[in-house]
């Protein structure tokens, strides 16, 4: 029966999204870390239903392209809690600078 | 005529422009805001995809052990008006285009659902695969949503 490692899927997995997502990896890894689990464990057992012929040929094909876009989706929302997290930290300089501001002037201008 | 009827006058409209500028830029939003609507019917097809999961199951593990697509057509049409609604929502939003990529690639997932849904499916356990899929997919979209919450900032 074909196989696949799947500690070595989930290395490379947790690879690629680190190198994107570098600046703020350390936020979004326990999720990395558990979704690639899933995924990678997900891969296998579509390759071992094809290898007993419980789903068709047709129908492994269609799993990995759903596979596929599950996989995007959680990139994405990686992304996204990047994004949000730069957004904050802009934010909070922000903050700093209307502060600071405020302070010297005596009242409350910004 | 004289736009400003002194300099103090002049000086005051030149800070309150300055105040009113850098107030309305205070805040940055790097992508969209919070759409309750979005999240809604992203909710309700989670559900309705929950239900379809447990009914084709429930079929399966029957004594005849089938589960006809034409069984299921009316929860694939739902589910195709669903997301064109959604593709139309998160179109209409700024900044919004990581949620829109979710719900196009969660409509080719439908897509690919449903085809292998007509190919049949010979038990219960060769729709795992697509389950667990959905079920990755479905809590990646909840978490940036409530994510986009910032803290019920614009909830």
């Amino acid at each position: 029966m074909a196989t696949i490692d799947v500690q070595e899927v989930f290395k490379n997995m947790l690879a690629a999204a680190k190198g994107v997502m570098e600046a703020n990896w350390e936020d979004v890894k326990p999720y990395a870390e558990q979704e690639f689990k899933n995924l990678s464990e997900n891969l296998q057992l579509i390759i071992r239903l094809r290898a007993e012929n419980k789903i068709t040929e047709e129908q492994a094909k269609l799993y990995l392209d759903i596979h596929k876009s599950s996989v995007k989706i959680v990139l994405l929302t990686i992304e996204g809690l990047g994004i949000l997290a730069v957004e904050q930290a802009i934010n909070a300089a922000l903050d700093v600078v209307k502060d600071t501001v405020n302070t010297a002037i005596g009242f409350v201008l910004i | 005529m004289k736009l400003f009827s002194s300099k103090a006058t002049f000086v005051s409209m030149l800070l309150l422009t300055a105040v009113f500028f850098f107030n309305s830029c205070i805040t940055v939003k790097l992508i969209s805001d919070y759409d309750e609507l979005t999240d809604q019917a992203l909710h309700d097809l989670q559900q309705r995809t929950a239900t379809y999961f447990v009914t084709l199951k429930r079929d399966l593990n029957d004594e005849d052990g089938t589960a006809n697509y034409d069984d299921y057509t009316g929860f694939f049409d739902k589910a195709q008006i669903a997301l064109n609604t959604l593709k139309i929502r998160t179109g209409a939003i700024e900044k919004n285009s990581i949620v829109q990529q979710q719900v196009n690639e969660l409509a080719s997932i439908f897509d690919n659902l449903e085809k292998a849904h007509k190919i049949g499916f010979q038990s219960a356990e060769a729709i795992t695969p697509p389950l667990s899929s959905f079920n990755t997919a479905f809590t990646a979209i909840a978490k940036l949503q409530l994510a986009l919450k910032r803290g019920n900032e614009n909830p």
